[in-house]
């Protein structure tokens, strides 16, 4: 007998999708079974989770979007983006601020910067470094690995 | 006999490790340990590494030069600097940025800053068969592989780490001749950065021996009836108290004789007191073995497993697992082999564990499908061919 335990557990997915969605809008929030989580994603998490305040390096696409995500894990303490272009500074993104790299560092001096960009992390971790952002504070998020 | 005056006709190979001994403990210094004891039935085997016990600053707790360990051929080098960590921390921002002095300054600083064993790899390369170098991030696998040998073998034991993209690992990995990863997902680590390096790549490097399951003493098992297992260390970071919960709900939702048996060591948690909850504490490997064997399914919830070596147990002991979908490792190893399930909430958790309860068909081929999965794979046999073959690709 072949089997194939993705679709075993696909299979047992839908067959419970129902009681996850009523179980869902009972406690009023969306269960991690709805989106896929990779451990990768709930590493960051943890790590975002102990910080006072957050930073996201780039309010692109990818910041946008992982923006949202990081909402659904309750993540509150994310207080604005920061980015390098100066055409979308000043403006707000999903309702939240959209400030110079050197004015966030200024507003939130202790806060983690989270960079969700993928084309240049090292070069954004240096320009962070060379704003005296300590290293323990500069987080990459490679969204790739995130799994969405 | 002395390690100086063994002679074999066995071709040599190395291992370059930062540390090595049997009071030496980290995980990567085990699996070097491991390894080279089992090629040592095919090579004639010499570690290369320091006299360190200690990391960070490095030691030189044992003596210099060459002893025999274990019927293998330990060459030791001194330490000739204390790492100090706020100048580590200074180069580490400069590495990152790309901004060394030169690319191997961070590694000379990280140590275990041994000269004269990689002047002696620079020497000697020519007499091994291959020289396989352990972890990335020490300078003993830094200098050692860029220093101008043509059979280095590289295992790195990556992790998601942004100083992989920087100009000094570049180097490293450009003047690596082959990879050998512990997990196909560890092996994503390296080709999500570098996805055109082009070299020789094998993944499994760690064994376990055979277990001849009908030898098993399953008398210990008989008190404790149904019942699924949970084995290994129990802490918060492996989300063991979310298990406890999982399986309390379980039971109230499914009431039914099946129990929750826990072996391992407690760090900083507290069992629940539940009826159906059975902590036993620390139990030899081969009563560990027997429980499993006697169990419905081994269960592990936590999310950020690296290999998983009692899940590789239950698997070859034909116990199917359930595992928490949210580790990527464990969710992979459960596709891989066809014998195990993954969840990601409580829901999926009890219809998972109602599935295999319930689907003795299936559940049996899981079972198989675990046990073949292992010996084609991480039996010893095999992982010291495989390795073999690679090691045999580099000279005629």
């Amino acid at each position: 007998m072949n089997i194939d335990v993705k679709q075993i557990v696909e299979e047992i997915k839908s067959e419970i999708k129902d009681r996850i969605k009523e179980n869902s809008e009972l406690s009023g929030t969306e269960t991690e079974s709805e989106r896929f989580v990779s451990a990768y994603h709930s590493n960051m998490i943890r790590r975002m989770s102990k910080a006072e305040d957050i930073v996201l390096f780039g309010s692109g696409r990818y910041g946008e979007l992982l923006y949202k995500e990081f909402l659904k894990d309750n993540i509150s303490t994310i207080r604005c983006f920061c980015d390098n272009n100066e055409r979308i500074v000043g403006k707000q993104v999903d309702g939240l601020r959209v400030l110079k790299p050197e004015e966030a560092l200024m507003e939130y001096p202790g806060a983690l910067f989270v960079i969700t960009v993928i084309n240049c992390p090292v070069e954004i971790t240096a320009q962070l470094l060379k704003m005296n952002v300590d290293v323990e504070n500069i987080l990459f998020y490679n969204f790739v690995r995130g799994g969405f | 006999m002395s390690a100086l005056s063994m002679t074999s006709e066995k071709k040599k190979i190395a291992f370059a490790v930062q540390r090595y001994g049997k009071e030496v403990s980290g995980g990567a210094e085990f699996q070097c340990r491991e390894l080279a004891k089992h090629l040592s039935d095919l090579y004639d085997v010499e570690i290369l590494t320091s006299c360190a016990l200690n990391i960070y600053p490095w030691d030189n707790y044992y003596e210099e030069g060459v002893e025999n360990l274990e019927g293998i051929c330990v060459r030791r080098f001194k330490v000739k600097k204390k790492q100090d960590m706020a100048v580590l921390s200074s180069l580490y921002h400069d590495m990152i940025m790309d901004k060394l002095e030169y690319p191997n300054q961070y590694f000379e600083e990280c140590g275990p800053y041994c000269p004269e064993l990689v002047d002696y790899i620079k020497e000697h390369y020519k007499e091994y068969q291959a020289v396989i170098f352990y972890t990335y991030g020490m300078y003993t696998s830094a200098l050692g592989l860029q220093s101008g040998l043509d059979n280095g073998i590289f295992i790195p034991t990556l992790h998601e780490d942004v100083s992989i993209r920087s100009l000094s690992y570049k180097k490293i990995f450009e003047a690596t001749k082959a990879f050998v990863f512990n997990t196909y997902e560890e092996q994503d680590i390296l080709h999500r950065v570098y996805d055109n390096l082009n070299k020789k790549e094998m993944v499994t490097c760690m064994g376990m021996d055979d277990i001849d399951y009908g030898k098993l003493d399953l008398e210990v098992t008989k008190p404790y009836g149904d019942y699924i297992i949970y084995a290994g260390r129990m802490t918060e970071s492996k989300k063991c108290e979310q298990l406890f919960e999982y399986f309390i709900r379980y039971k109230k939702d499914n009431p039914s004789g099946l129990k929750l048996l826990l072996l391992g060591t407690l760090d900083n948690i507290k069992i629940p007191e539940h009826s159906d909850i059975i902590y036993l504490g620390y139990v030899s490997q081969e009563e560990k073995l027997a429980f499993i064997r006697g169990a419905k399914f081994l269960v592990n919830n936590s999310a950020s497993e690296s290999l998983s070596i009692v899940l590789l147990e239950s698997m070859l002991l034909g116990r199917p697992v359930l595992v928490n979908a949210n580790c990527d490792v464990m969710r992979g190893q459960c596709r891989r082999s066809n014998a195990g399930l993954y969840y990601d909430n409580y829901l999926e958790f009890e219809a998972m564990t109602n599935y295999l309860l319930s689907h003795p068909k299936e559940y049996e081929t899981m079972a198989q499908n675990g046990v073949e999965f292992v010996r084609k794979n991480y039996i010893w046999s095999e992982v010291v061919r495989n390795f073999s073959n690679l090691i045999e690709t580099f000279r005629d």
